[in-house]
């Protein structure tokens, strides 16, 4: 039976559940409508509170079992704007610029800039024109560009200074995890040895493998370098690509590009150079490891040999 | 200054004559613009509506993978309206997807700068944060998202709530001595 005056919540849910677990209700809940079902349903229990309970169960099975819905977010994903509609601020009225206002701007500008005050403070801080020694003039259309490409270059050589000292930094940073991992492995190893443990020779090897790990830190770091060598080789390929042959500037950007590239050529060359050495010096020490190895086997087999004799 | 109204804003033409008045209001709107209290899109005259469009515009581009369109999209509506948070997080998801974590962190700061709000932002930036093993800012900002969102209803929350056992999980791993 339901007390419907006890306060809806899970006692109630448990309670509509007993009611609906009898092998008669179940059969009407699979053919029967909601009204036959309430009509054999103890008094108390409403058509609302079935219909509440079953949408429950509904969400729940949806909610626990299907998990139609995301849970989580992906990576590097973001809302769509419509939930962020508070930060598309109300613009305000009366700020808009009219063409004549914008004439007007430009005109004043324009008069400001030659008018003698301007031209004493730009003297002041050692500023001067084109033109004439003591008149400065506004910079025209093709100033203004060339500013702006001189300014993007800077930015772009900031961007690939900073990038060459991160790549400096990480790699300092991974050769001392990667030392600070082998040393307790080393010390551990030559332990052993000298107790007696193993046999000398892996001493040499874990000294190999410190060789080896020291060096392919390097090789990592020379590899990103190279890399990146070669992505901004392709930005530079792909700039002379968007451009016009026909455009007056095209020639002199291809005189640019084909200078850059080949800088980023011969760094490359001199990166490879520095691969080789690192890998002849991994090759090398194997090499010596590996003769070690051998003149202690020699000697071992020596000692059987005169011990027979 | 009085609010939009957006039939008026379109058909609006303001002559102010004489010069003078004119070249006074020409001194504030600069004045307002160094100040950041308008925008360049308020000057051009572009309703809030239509950087709203543009930018669902933009976000379907970046939902869809079209990055390239997204980018050049978001890059003019960050000159438009450079205080938008929106704009400058969209921008953070834009680098952060094409593998540029540097530009992408500056742009989710700037977002975050804006508006302290944004879990979405704190948790993408955490993220980048956590993959570059810098795991105290990362925790600071999957902190910040969770606490934002009690409920666990947000997705982005979520995410931080996993990443936060990523990142004990890594430091675990990193304290974990080498395999012999």
């Amino acid at each position: 039976m339901v007390d419907m005056s006890r306060a809806p919540g899970r006692v109630q849910e448990k309670e509509i559940r007993s009611n609906l677990s009898s092998v008669e209700i179940k059969e009407l809940l699979r053919d029967a409508n909601i009204s036959e079902i309430k009509a054999k349903l103890p008094a108390g229990v409403s058509q609302a509170d079935i219909e509440k309970f079953l949408r429950d169960q509904y969400g729940s099975f949806r909610g626990q079992i299907l998990q139609e819905a995301d849970i989580k977010a992906v990576e590097a994903a973001y809302p769509p704007p419509e939930l962020y509609q508070h930060r598309f601020a109300v613009h305000h009225t009366g700020t808009v610029l009219t063409p004549e206002e914008v004439t007007q701007f430009n005109l004043e500008m324009r008069q400001y800039m030659e008018s003698s005050g301007f031209k004493a403070m730009a003297a002041s801080k050692g500023l001067k024109s084109t033109g004439s020694e003591d008149s400065v003039t506004p910079m025209s259309d093709a100033e203004i560009a060339e500013a702006a490409q001189g300014t993007l270059g800077e930015v772009q050589g900031f961007m690939d200074e900073t990038w060459s000292m991160i790549m400096d930094a990480q790699m300092m940073q991974d050769m001392e995890s990667k030392s600070n991992e082998i040393k307790a492995e080393v010390e551990r190893i030559i332990n052993l040895v000298k107790q007696g443990a193993i046999g000398p020779e892996f001493a040499l090897i874990a000294l190999a493998k410190v060789n080896a790990t020291k060096n392919g830190v390097l090789m990592t770091w020379l590899g990103k370098k190279a890399s990146h060598i070669n992505e901004s080789l392709n930005n530079i390929s792909n700039d002379l690509s968007g451009m016009s042959p026909g455009s007056p500037d095209y020639y002199s950007s291809l005189t640019v590009a084909q200078n850059r590239t080949r800088e980023g050529a011969l760094q490359l060359n001199l990166l490879t150079t520095d691969m080789q050495k690192v890998m002849q010096d991994c090759a090398q020490v194997l090499e010596q490891v590996k003769s070690m190895m051998d003149m202690m086997t020699q000697g071992r087999r020596q000692i059987t040999q005169n011990m027979k004799l | 200054m009085t609010e939009e109204n957006p039939t008026a804003a379109v058909k609006r033409t303001q002559i102010i004559d004489p010069t003078p008045a004119r070249r006074k209001r020409l001194t504030e709107l600069l004045l307002a613009y160094l100040d950041d209290k308008v925008s360049l899109a308020e000057l051009k005259g572009l309703s809030r509506e239509q950087l709203y469009q543009l930018s669902e515009a933009g976000f379907v581009k970046f939902k869809h993978g079209r990055l390239d369109e997204a980018e050049k999209i978001y890059q003019g509506l960050i000159v438009l309206d450079h205080r938008n948070p929106y704009f400058h997080a969209m921008m953070g998801a834009i680098h952060q997807r094409r593998e540029r974590p540097i530009e992408a962190i500056l742009e989710y700061s700037q977002a975050l700068k804006l508006d302290r709000k944004d879990v979405s932002a704190y948790v993408n930036r955490g993220e980048i944060y956590l993959r570059h093993k810098n795991y105290k800012k990362a925790a600071q900002d999957f902190r910040n998202a969770i606490l934002l969102d009690m409920s666990g209803a947000n997705l982005w929350a979520n995410r931080a709530r996993s990443l936060v056992i990523a990142i004990k999980r890594s430091i675990e791993a990193d304290k974990r001595p080498p395999r012999r």
